[in-house]
């Protein structure tokens, strides 16, 4: 438990625990609505944010806030108007979000592309502990919307033109959505990074949904596992001197790996055992 | 709806659209495919834009109406929800969500009243089962019963009889039958009338983008189908809702004719 005995790691391991808790209670309808890689998206437009950040010796993590969570806004409404598809408007945050943000950064004093890798990969020792304030404030909101919207997020993910017919205020849920997924990039985007923060959305939920019979129980699962691999894989980055954001996404391949494997064997072995009663 | 053309994208699917439902109606709307019957029904739920002429839903213009709560609809779609596992109760409780004031937690009455249309729909014993896991029939029955979970006065189906098992036409015919005699007003678009015949007030018929016939039910004629119409089959028909003699000579799907 030496690792404890760090302030940083104190710092890492807090962040870990608040993405870990956030990351699948919003991933749980990307999903569901096929908007897995909007996370994505959203990391590069935060990165333009995180480079304004730091040519102008600003808190980046405030300015990437301000970026996602626009960027997140417009992404919604060009959807939701139909000018144009979901992958095109996404395609136009991915490649503008991280063009803007290289070619800023090289503007810095200093400046290289490579001062961002600690933003798109996570780094550990770069949490601040006002970075720690900050993002316990956006995961309580994160949490907030997900847990207590919970039955008109999943009306909306899951049936739509459904909700619409009922009257629910489906943009206004959709819209909010993406804002608390804007605010859970740039959660992630010390500890595990601005380009992997997706696979803390979609892999937790994905093994999760494997062995779950119920909404609600995916849920929990996927955030047992999203706590259980960005815990880890901080702990792990420390004694093993690897990336944070590769080491918990690695782990959270590994989860979905396993559960997916078990799953299927006992599967196979169910429908065997089907087929032998009713030949016998 | 007076002279309603309705459609999407700017492009009309109906054309002067005159129709008016009334309280307690059972009304079936018939015609063939591509004719827009299920347009005439997303026109109600403000699924499909209204391009000329006006809607009203009880007596509110729909870009004003608010008590959604009081219309529920059954979506054309077999299956509910998408890759994340849903209990047929997690779905069935989102058709109770339009009866409330946002964030506000579920009272007795709500959860009663999801229960209910779970026990109306014979799903008491698979409420805790994932949808996923049920036959095509028995995922219809979990979207009608997210439908009545809202208590609506007017409940709209979509084709709710099409691709599912003889047992669920007849779930579903019973089902709407109590409904219509409990006062709950029911419109909805079929191909196939079949249980339904005992159930329907009224017909309409619509064909190429206007109502071709309005009015008396068709008769029962003895053997449940008179679908799928084609567009030759609503050349015989009175568009002034004659006495079912209209009927006469409609052809059947079956090939054989209608006396």
């Amino acid at each position: 438990m030496e690792f404890l005995s760090y302030e940083f790691m104190q710092r890492a391991l807090l962040a870990a625990l608040l993405v870990g808790l956030t990351a699948p209670t919003v991933g749980v309808y990307l999903v569901q609505r096929r908007l897995a890689l909007i996370g994505d998206g959203l990391g590069h437009v935060a990165l333009a944010g995180v480079a304004i950040g730091v040519l102008t010796s600003q808190a980046p993590v405030l300015i990437a806030l301000v970026f996602a969570v626009g960027g997140a806004l417009a992404l919604e409404l060009i959807r939701a108007r139909g000018r144009t598809s979901g992958d095109v408007a996404l395609a136009i945050m991915f490649y503008g979000g991280i063009a803007g943000g290289v070619v800023i950064i090289s503007q810095a004093p200093g400046g290289t592309p490579g001062n961002l890798n600690a933003f798109l990969f996570g780094a550990i020792t770069t949490t601040t502990g006002a970075d720690v304030a900050i993002f316990a404030l956006l995961c309580g909101v994160v949490l907030l919307v997900t847990l207590g919207l919970s039955r008109y997020l999943f009306a909306v993910s899951n049936d739509e033109e459904y909700a619409i017919a009922s009257g629910l205020p489906v943009l206004r849920l959709n819209l909010l959505l993406v804002v608390v997924t804007a605010m859970t990039v740039v959660v992630s985007m010390r500890v595990i990074g601005l380009l992997l923060i997706s696979a803390l959305m979609i892999l937790p939920i994905a093994a999760a949904q494997l062995i779950a019979s119920s909404f609600r129980q995916t849920v929990a699962i996927g955030v047992g596992i999203g706590v259980l691999v960005s815990v880890s894989g901080v702990t792990l980055s420390f004694y093993a001197d690897t990336p944070s954001g590769g080491t918990i996404v690695l782990l959270a391949i590994g989860v979905f790996s396993v559960v997916a494997l078990v799953r299927a064997v006992l599967t196979a072995a169910l429908r065997r055992r089907g087929s032998t009663a009713s030949a016998t | 709806m007076r002279g309603a053309a309705v459609g999407y994208d700017e492009r009309p699917i109906l054309h002067e659209i005159d129709f008016r439902l009334e309280a307690g109606e059972a009304v079936a709307v018939l015609g063939p495919n591509g004719a827009g019957k299920s347009t005439l029904i997303r026109a109600i739920l403000g699924l499909a834009e209204v391009l000329a002429g006006s809607v009203e839903l009880c007596g509110v213009p729909r870009s004003s109406f608010r008590a959604w709560h009081r219309l529920g609809y059954v979506p054309q779609s077999h299956t509910v929800g998408g890759g994340i596992p849903s209990t047929v109760r997690e779905v069935v409780t989102s058709g109770r969500l339009a009866r409330k004031r946002i964030a506000r937690p579920f009272s007795a009455a709500d959860r009663g009243a999801i229960d209910a249309a779970i026990d109306t729909l014979g799903l008491s014993s698979q409420a805790r089962h994932p949808v996923g896991t049920l036959s095509g029939g028995q995922q219809r029955r979990v979207l009608i019963a997210r439908a009545l979970a809202g208590e609506p006065e007017l409940l709209v189906l979509d084709e709710p009889t099409a691709g599912v098992d003889a047992e669920t036409r007849t779930v579903l015919a019973d089902t709407l039958a109590r409904l219509v005699a409990g006062g709950t007003t029911i419109l909805f678009v079929t191909h196939e009338l079949g249980e339904m015949v005992p159930v329907i007030t009224r017909t309409v018929v619509v064909e190429r983008g206007r109502i071709s016939y309005d009015g008396a039910p068709l008769p029962d004629l003895g053997h449940g189908s008179v679908s799928p119409l084609q567009p030759a089959d609503c050349e015989h028909l009175d568009p002034h809702g004659a006495a079912p003699e209209s009927f006469s000579g409609l052809r059947l799907s079956t090939g054989l004719e209608a006396r």
